[in-house]
């Protein structure tokens, strides 16, 4: 649901000059089948073991009893991202500057909760007047 | 319609009332603990030297933050997966 409401203001974020990508540990299969279904133009990137995730601080471990109720809804998350760690990134939105500086973090620990896109509109919008 | 978190709300009302109330808990309590795990103070905050990468795309060719910050600034949206 997220994916879809980026793309419907992927246009916007190209004419302020910036590009969008999401990054996700899935194996690269999975990037294509997520392209189509969302029907998705911008770039789907793979993230092997969660290794840049990690590095931006997004990254938990799905403890054993939420394990086994992924397991039971047929969610192997061993299958899906072709390791054993069961680690996911938060699900979150960070833009970055010109100058590789991070300018805005929208994260949280509930996955539920989502910034909207006029949020990251806002943000390069602010940055592009400077 | 409504917002993108309206929506959201209303996927995850519509799952917490037929999911198992066991389920449910074991949900709530996962993203409380993680809450209270001290992981968002170690989050990339804004002013932070943000971690380049150069990653692989659906089709498997390569694309790097570098090459993207020449032409403007860039948004990452960070995805669990299809599932």
């Amino acid at each position: 649901m997220e994916l879809e409401a980026l793309q419907k203001i992927a246009p916007d974020i190209e004419k302020l000059g910036a590009s969008l990508v999401s990054i996700s540990p899935q194996q690269r299969e999975y990037m294509l089948e997520t392209a189509q279904k969302h029907r998705l133009n911008f770039e789907l990137l793979r993230d092997e073991k969660n290794r840049i995730a990690k590095q931006y601080g997004l990254v938990y471990t799905v403890p054993e009893d939420l394990k086994a109720i992924y397991l039971s809804f047929r969610i192997d998350l061993e299958k899906y991202n072709g390791d054993t760690s069961w680690e996911l990134p938060m699900p979150g939105r960070v833009v970055i500057d010109q100058d590789a500086v991070v300018r805005n973090v929208a994260v949280d620990p509930d996955y539920t909760i989502r910034p909207e896109p006029e949020e990251t509109i806002a943000v390069l919008r602010a940055l592009k007047e400077g | 319609m409504g917002t993108l978190q309206e929506r959201l709300n209303n996927l995850k009302e519509g799952f917490e009332k037929k999911a198992p109330a066991e389920v449910v808990a074991v949900m709530r309590r996962v993203t409380a603990d993680l809450r209270r795990s001290g992981i968002m103070e170690r989050v990339m905050k804004p002013g932070d030297k943000a971690p380049l990468f150069t990653l692989p795309n659906a089709m498997g060719v390569m694309v790097s933050a570098a090459d993207l910050l020449r032409k403007g600034p860039v948004v990452i949206a960070f995805y669990r997966g299809i599932w």
